[in-house]
């Protein structure tokens, strides 16, 4: 009897669970195409997208290329780590290539997420988040020679609380938040992880010095700071959802203030002027895992969307406008993406593609 | 034995519940987007549910004030009306045209609408009419230009009208009009959808008596391909678009292909390139809650507008969303039409206002 009652519970478990395994996979979502004006690709990064930073100050915006996430062997790595520029100014849909001056490890820079901090001379700072070709993590600093255009290596950083780093922010010339997006370091490990539910990421503050966990047992994508520095934005991406924390960083401490449903898996973020968030997503999770799979393989592309984000006053709500959506053939699997040109254009970035570049046509401001 | 035939109950009822979730779309939700500056259309605030465009003239015909699966007659406070937009002038407000002679005036709900131009050049419409107790019938009236009227006709009642949703006009006197269900309740309609043993579909009527085409399945919006010979129809329930090749002459349809678009698509229109445009319900089980109380302001659901752009052969089809709503603004698209080089879009809705949009996204990529 007991026995009997025990079987059934385990099964009624186990369906709940597959149940759930299959809408988190989005076997009932499709993308529907739409652009918000001419897109073209821009040309340069063919391996990747991932992360943007704009510099307002010089209208140029960095691009990290290249990224290497959970390598099944180095072998299957054939590709370069790089970082671009791409002038907002111009309309060139041409990105420069950039140098890298006195890397620590040259065949071993593969840049993920970025930041960036204006120091009290002007200069520009770059924070980036690098793996390896082994899947070892890393933070790199670089200044930026605006003369001679390229970058200058001043400091790499590793800690034992970079345990999967996919995002930073930087809050000062050697200070910054980083996102770990899990614990898991090979893809049999990650996906356990996923679908287990028990997340091993987090939120992890480096002051300078030594590192702080502010949130833990987590899954924490990218991350972006509002324009005060106050409201700090996660994408716990695995659960499609955006968390809102306020950042006190005198206190070293974060605080929760509300969780965004999106049933999208949303990327990373770029707040502009106006405090609207935009975001690159995922928005059927099945597809976008093939082609995470195999990211070489041209015939396999995962599905975008771009989408842009107004919070309420108190971020207690939000409403989404959906700028972009494409099924994987011009833009696959979005990360990323931030309007310029007052808002008249927009880039997109990929996780293992080029980025594209569009107008905006359309009113955005619906409410 | 009897636990085998308890394992395999089991397993189907798990596999059931599963499958009605995602026909419902649990889990899905619309992104708002807008192809351009869209502005609301003064005039019809009971529904706009099928628009009819005449090319030659540069008028929209919309049908409003639909009564659908009505337990209740004393529920339908509303009046159907037939209205007239011009879209030459931005006026942004359509105008409700009298119709004269009609036999049941008070049980005029008008539901798919369709036009024809006869030899003398003047434009009749044919209408599904439903009445308040959800009668059935077939009304065609003449449009007189000069008076600003339509005129009664003809109104056609026959026992295939089963459950009239749409109708395509193939001549002076006839038609093809769509089933949607064979339920003539709320209640029934329910039992209809979960089983999945439909009871619509297609029926041919020749200016005489009137056929079967298709049965036994779920056929909602539907229309002609600009050379009349394929005929799209709009299996709402199964989220899918049939299409079939259509030979009038020989009154015969085959089957060509079916696009599957995970969502509901109501009417359609095609426009002046053959691309087919349709009003959608991305989100059945909101559908279904804003369709069930439809004068309920607090009850919306979300709108899509999508148009597909088929392969030479008609077996795929490209679609471009052109349009996507969460229900505060467009509540429950029902059908999109395209005017003025596809510069301008009218977005009509069941049981809501009209919308119209100017496009300047591209759409062709």
């Amino acid at each position: 009897m007991l026995l009997k009652a025990l079987f059934v519970l385990l099964l009624g478990l186990s369906v709940q669970f597959v149940f759930k395994t299959l809408l988190m996979m989005d076997i009932n979502k499709r993308v529907y195409n739409h652009r918000p004006g001419e897109c073209r690709k821009v040309e340069g990064p063919s391996q990747g997208s991932e992360d943007f930073e704009v510099i307002d100050e010089k209208r140029i915006a960095f691009i990290s290329s290249g990224v290497v996430y959970l390598p099944n062997s180095q072998s299957d790595v054939t590709w370069k780590g790089e970082i671009y520029l791409y002038d907002l100014t111009k309309r060139t849909y041409k990105a420069e290539l950039i140098p890298i001056l006195n890397l620590e490890d040259e065949e071993g820079f593969y840049p993920h997420g970025l930041s960036h901090w204006v120091m009290n001379d002007g200069t520009i700072r770059l924070f980036v988040v690098v793996h390896s070709k082994t899947f070892k993590h890393s933070v790199v600093i670089l200044d930026y020679d605006d003369r001679k255009q390229h970058l200058n290596h001043v400091k790499t950083i590793r800690d034992d609380t970079f345990i999967r780093p996919n995002d930073i922010v930087a809050t000062g010339e050697n200070s910054f938040l980083l996102s770990n997006d899990g614990g898991a370091q090979t893809e049999l490990g990650n996906m356990w992880e996923v679908i287990s539910g028990f997340y091993r990421g987090g939120i992890v503050y480096f002051d300078g010095n030594k590192s702080h966990y502010l949130m833990e047992n987590h899954v924490a994508n990218g991350i972006s700071l509002s324009r005060d520095g106050n409201t700090l934005f996660v994408s716990h991406i695995n659960q499609e959802t955006i968390g809102v924390y306020s950042w006190n960083q005198e206190k070293i401490s974060l605080k929760k203030i509300s969780e965004i449903e999106t049933l999208t898996g949303c990327d990373n973020f770029y707040i502009d002027k106006d405090n609207h968030m935009w975001t690159g997503c995922h928005p059927v999770t099945k597809d976008v895992l093939a082609h995470f799979g195999n990211r070489s393989d041209p015939y396999l592309y995962g599905p975008s969307q771009v989408l842009r984000i107004t919070f309420s006053k108190g971020f207690e709500k939000a409403e989404m406008v959906e700028v972009l959506a494409d099924d994987g053939r011009l833009v696959s699997a979005s990360t990323i993406a931030f309007p310029f040109d007052d808002g008249k254009q927009v880039l997109i970035g990929t996780v293992g593609r080029h980025p594209v570049h569009c107008d905006v046509a359309v009113p955005l401001s619906l409410y | 034995m009897l636990k085998i035939v308890l394992v395999v109950l089991l397993a189907f009822l798990v596999q059931y519940v599963f499958k009605t979730l995602l026909m419902f779309d649990i889990h899905k939700q619309t992104y708002n987007h807008r192809p351009g500056q869209c502005r609301k259309i003064e005039g019809p605030v009971h529904g706009s549910e099928d628009i009819t465009i005449v090319d030659e003239k540069n008028i929209a015909f919309i049908t409003s004030g639909l009564v659908y699966l009505n337990d209740d007659p004393s529920r339908a406070t509303w009046k159907g009306h037939i209205f007239v937009y011009d879209l030459t002038k931005r006026t942004y407000k359509a105008e409700s045209i009298p119709i004269l002679n009609l036999e049941d005036e008070e049980g005029f709900h008008p539901h798919g609408i369709s036009h024809w131009v006869k030899k003398d050049g003047s434009i009749r419409l044919f209408i599904v009419v439903h009445s308040k107790d959800f009668k059935h019938s077939i009304v065609i009236l003449d449009f007189d230009e000069s008076k600003r009227q339509l005129n009664h006709v003809k109104t056609l009642k026959d026992e295939k009208f089963v459950r009239p949703n749409d109708i395509v006009a193939t001549g002076d006197n006839s038609f093809l009009v769509s089933n949607d269900g064979g339920a003539q309740t709320v209640l029934a309609n329910a039992i209809e959808m979960l089983t999945g043993f439909f009871k619509g579909g297609l029926v041919y009527y020749d200016g005489k008596k009137t056929q079967y085409l298709l049965e036994n399945t779920v056929a909602n919006g539907i229309i002609l391909s600009r050379d009349r010979k394929t005929l799209f129809v709009s299996h709402i329930n199964q989220e899918t678009i049939g299409v079939f090749a259509w030979n009038q002459e020989k009154v015969s349809i085959r089957k060509i292909s079916e696009i599957e678009t995970l969502t509901g698509c109501d009417n359609f229109f095609i426009d002046q390139e053959n691309n087919l445009w349709s009003g959608c319900h991305p989100v059945l089980k909101d559908a279904v809650g804003h369709l069930g109380d439809a004068t309920n302001p607090s009850l919306f659901s979300q709108s899509q507008v999508l148009r597909f752009k088929f392969s030479s052969d008609l077996k795929t089809a490209e679609m471009v969303e052109v349009f996507s709503d969460d229900g505060k603004f467009t509540s429950a698209s029902a059908i999109a039409a395209t005017f003025d080089n596809g510069k301008q879009l009218l977005i009509g809705t069941v049981f809501r206002d009209l919308t119209h949009c100017d496009i300047d996204v591209p759409l062709d990529f």
